[in-house]
Formats: structure tokens, C-alpha cells, sequence
């Protein structure tokens, strides 16, 4: 008959003059203890990072185990199993030649694996690296935008520049119809220059009680002006092409805002043997090279009101920076939210980690003692 | 004797503190908690907005030198 009797480290009583209080390995000890468990077996095996190369080694390492045990077993067997104990070496014996061989073997193919794993990896970067710049356009380089960074906002004075240069330049053909006069207000306008310029447009409102529409000067509730009524009259005013409304355009181009100052700063003469069809401009950001706009931004085309000169580079980045704040107005609190609630939280995983091994510490602390009786 | 030296030294550190006065009570620990969260969470408030604007001199929205002005050209 088999007892189970636990011996823990110290008596546990809830009293406070017994309880020995719970002391804290060092963070080093934490881990390194449980090597030898399966947590540790599994760290050990997730190593090799293939799902069969695990269940090899894991199979590999049972194999040895219960070779092990099998030949602690066969020491205890007394003299008169001796016939039985033979019989067992036999039977134990392929396996334990196997395993000897098996582990060498999961050894090399764990090597092989991770080679393999390595070569098609450094493979998968390269092929990434040589795309295809007729089909991708010219890679852009990555600017060091104001507003880039954990916690960085958007230069607002270079949203209200940036407003000013789409409002001459680019609204002439390219809409902004997601984002209302209201949303300028607090950001870049006072609430009376916002109103004093949405009562510079015509909008065209429902019907009065006589039935009839009727043009009305803007409000601060009304969108931004469109330029074409819809999308086949600016196709027909622009050669075939729509110039693409511009509220969202940053988040929807790969790596918009580089992207966009590039487009914008980039065109340039065509190099020898490319030629381009009436019409079309070369640029060599744009996928295929030949893009419908003309150059827009050419130095001292806008007046700032702040009096910054309008070199290109300039209008480039404050356009820019406003159809950043455009596509993501509510970066600088998402920023804001993020850094607060990512620290809080990981004083949160401290204080979690700390509590659950405090409610361990009793069952880590234990012995188990296995006895016989009689 | 040993032991006796042994318990001072261990019951005389910063957790141990902190444990005696925290973690004896259950309805200790939660007032904490609560009260903690509280406090805590105004205390990160205004250290996170204080980074902020450390990090974003002049980039606000009332940094903007001609605030007002198209207004008086009108």
C-alpha cells in the first residue's frame, strides 16, 4: 500500500505569527528552473521551430526516458526473473540502439532545418528588395516628418499652410468631399475664419416650401467644395483620367505621405528611350511612370499668410501634413491613449505576475513524499 | 538565534513592507487597488500630457503665429 504525504517548507497557518512570508527568486531564477519540465521541454523543442522537428525530438527524448527507466526497472528484477530479465534486454535492446542513433539523427536534421529555415528566409528578403520598379514606381525615401515619433503631433501651422495650397493649387480638380468646414475648426481656423470661409462657397440645398432647390452661401456643417459634379465629367475634363479624391489618400498608397511629397517634387525629364504620349508627364514615383497630372507646386506659385517661402519643398510638406491630418485626424489622441494605456497596462502584467506567483507560492513551496507503509 | 537574525533581515525590505501593509487584508488590497487606480490613472494623465507637450513645443494649434488674422483681412 502506497501513501502520499506533503511536506511543505515551514508550517502554513493563517495566523500571522506562523506564516513564513513567500520569498522572491531573482528574475535570472525564474525560468531556468522549469528546464527541466515541460514548459522547459517545450521551450527546448520550440526552438527547432518546425512542428514536426518537435514531435521528432519529443518522440526522440520519450524514447530515452523510457529506456531509462526500463533499465532502473531490470536492476531491481531479483534472480529468479533472470529468464524474464533477458528476454526484456532483447526487447529493449533495438530501442535503445535507435534512440542512440535517433537523437544524433533529430540532431543533424534539426541543423539541416534551421539552414534551410535561414536560406529561404534571406531569400524571401532579397526577392522583396529587387521588386519591380515599373510595376511599384521608384521607391521613396522616408522623410522625417514633424508628427513622426510615439509622441508627436502634427504642426498645426503646417496643416493651416498646407490648407492654404490645396485650396489655390489642387482644388481645382481634386475633391475632399469626406472632411466638412467644422473639422478645420480648433486645428488650423479660429471658428470665425472657418465660417468666413465656408460663407465664401454656393451650396445647393433641399427643397423650400415651394418645392424648389435653392443656393445657399456655406455653413460650417457643409463639406468641403467638389470640383466636378461627378466622376465621368472630371474624367471628361481631364483626358480620361480622375484625379482621385484626397481625403484618405495617405492611407490609401503604400507608404502614403512619403509617397505623395515624392510624387509631387518628383517629375523630371524622362531619361533616354523613355518616351511619353501627349498628354502624360513623367514621374518616376508613379507605377508606370507616365501620370496624367502636370507638375503642380513650382516655387512662389502660393503666398503664405506666415510669410514662410513657398519653395516647393515647402509646399510639399505642408500639403503633406494637411492631408495627413485629413485622412488621420485623431492621431495625436490615439497617440496620447496608446503611450498612457501601454504603460498602465504593463504595470498592470507587474502587479498580475506578482499576485498569481504570491497565490503559487504555496504549492511550489511543497514536497511530496511517496512511502511505502508496512 | 540564527534564524531569528535571519527573519529581521528578510522582514525589513521594501516588498516586505509594502506586503505587511497591502497584502495581509483582501479588502485591503482591493481599497488599494480602487483607490490606486484612481489616483494613479490622474497622476499618468497629467505626466503623459506634461511629456507631450515638453516633446511638441510649438507645434499646437495656438503656437500658430497668424491665428485670428484672415478674419481681419476679410
Amino acid at each position: 500500500m502506497y501513501v502520499f504525504t506533503m511536506e511543505n517548507i515551514g508550517p502554513v497557518v493563517w495566523g500571522e505569527e506562523k506564516y513564513q512570508p513567500f520569498k522572491f527568486p531573482p528574475p535570472y531564477l525564474w525560468y531556468t528552473r522549469h528546464l527541466s519540465t515541460c514548459l522547459g521541454h517545450k521551450i527546448r523543442s520550440g526552438y527547432a521551430k518546425l512542428s514536426f522537428l518537435s514531435t521528432l525530438a519529443r518522440r526522440s527524448h520519450h524514447a530515452k526516458v523510457e529506456g531509462d527507466i526500463k533499465k532502473s526497472q531490470l536492476e531491481v528484477i531479483d534472480n529468479d526473473m533472470k529468464l524474464l530479465e533477458l528476454q526484456e534486454r532483447m526487447v529493449t535492446l533495438p530501442a535503445q540502439g535507435q534512440d542512440r542513433l535517433g537523437s544524433a539523427y533529430t540532431n543533424s536534421l534539426r541543423c539541416l532545418a534551421l539552414f534551410g529555415a535561414g536560406v529561404s528566409g534571406l531569400w524571401g528578403c532579397s526577392m522583396i528588395a529587387c521588386s519591380d520598379e515599373a510595376e511599384h514606381g521608384l521607391a521613396v525615401p522616408n522623410y522625417p516628418w514633424p508628427h513622426e515619433g510615439i509622441l508627436s503631433s502634427y504642426d498645426h501651422a503646417s496643416i493651416r499652410r498646407g490648407h492654404q495650397v490645396y485650396q489655390q493649387v489642387c482644388a481645382s480638380c481634386h475633391s475632399m468631399s469626406l472632411i466638412s468646414f467644422r473639422d478645420l475648426v480648433g486645428v488650423a481656423y479660429t471658428e470665425e475664419e472657418t465660417k468666413a470661409m465656408a460663407a465664401e462657397i454656393e451650396v445647393v440645398d433641399g427643397p423650400n416650401d415651394e418645392g424648389e432647390m435653392f443656393t445657399r452661401p456655406g455653413k460650417l456643417s457643409d463639406r468641403f467644395p467638389q470640383p466636378y459634379v461627378n466622376e465621368q465629367a472630371a474624367r471628361f475634363a481631364n483626358g480620361g483620367a480622375y484625379p482621385p479624391d484626397l481625403s484618405l489618400i495617405t492611407k490609401a498608397r503604400h507608404n502614403g505621405q512619403n509617397y505623395v511629397f515624392g510624387l509631387l517634387t518628383g517629375y523630371r525629364d524622362p531619361p533616354a528611350g523613355v518616351s511619353i504620349r501627349e498628354g502624360l508627364h513623367y514621374n518616376p514615383y508613379f507605377p508606370g511612370g507616365a501620370i496624367a497630372m502636370p507638375k503642380m507646386l513650382i516655387d512662389g506659385a502660393v503666398e503664405y499668410e506666415d510669410g514662410t517661402p513657398a519653395t516647393e519643398a515647402q509646399m510639399g510638406k505642408d500639403v503633406v501634413t494637411f492631408l495627413a491630418w485629413a485622412a488621420e485626424p485623431e492621431m495625436e489622441e490615439r497617440k496620447l491613449m496608446g503611450f498612457k494605456w501601454i504603460f498602465v497596462l504593463s504595470l498592470a502584467l507587474l502587479q498580475a505576475g506578482y499576485y498569481r506567483r504570491l497565490k503559487w507560492s504555496i504549492f511550489k513551496s511543497r514536497k511530496l513524499v511517496l512511502d511505502v507503509v508496512n | 538565534m540564527d534564524s531569528a537574525t535571519r527573519r529581521r533581515i528578510q522582514g525589513s525590505g521594501l516588498f516586505e513592507g509594502l506586503y505587511r501593509v497591502i497584502m495581509r487584508r483582501n479588502s485591503v488590497y482591493v481599497t488599494f487597488v480602487i483607490a490606486g487606480a484612481f489616483l494613479g490613472e490622474r497622476a499618468v494623465d497629467y505626466g503623459v500630457h506634461r511629456l507631450w507637450e515638453y516633446n511638441n513645443v510649438g507645434k499646437r494649434y495656438d503656437d500658430i503665429p497668424v491665428l485670428g488674422q484672415r478674419q481681419s483681412e476679410e
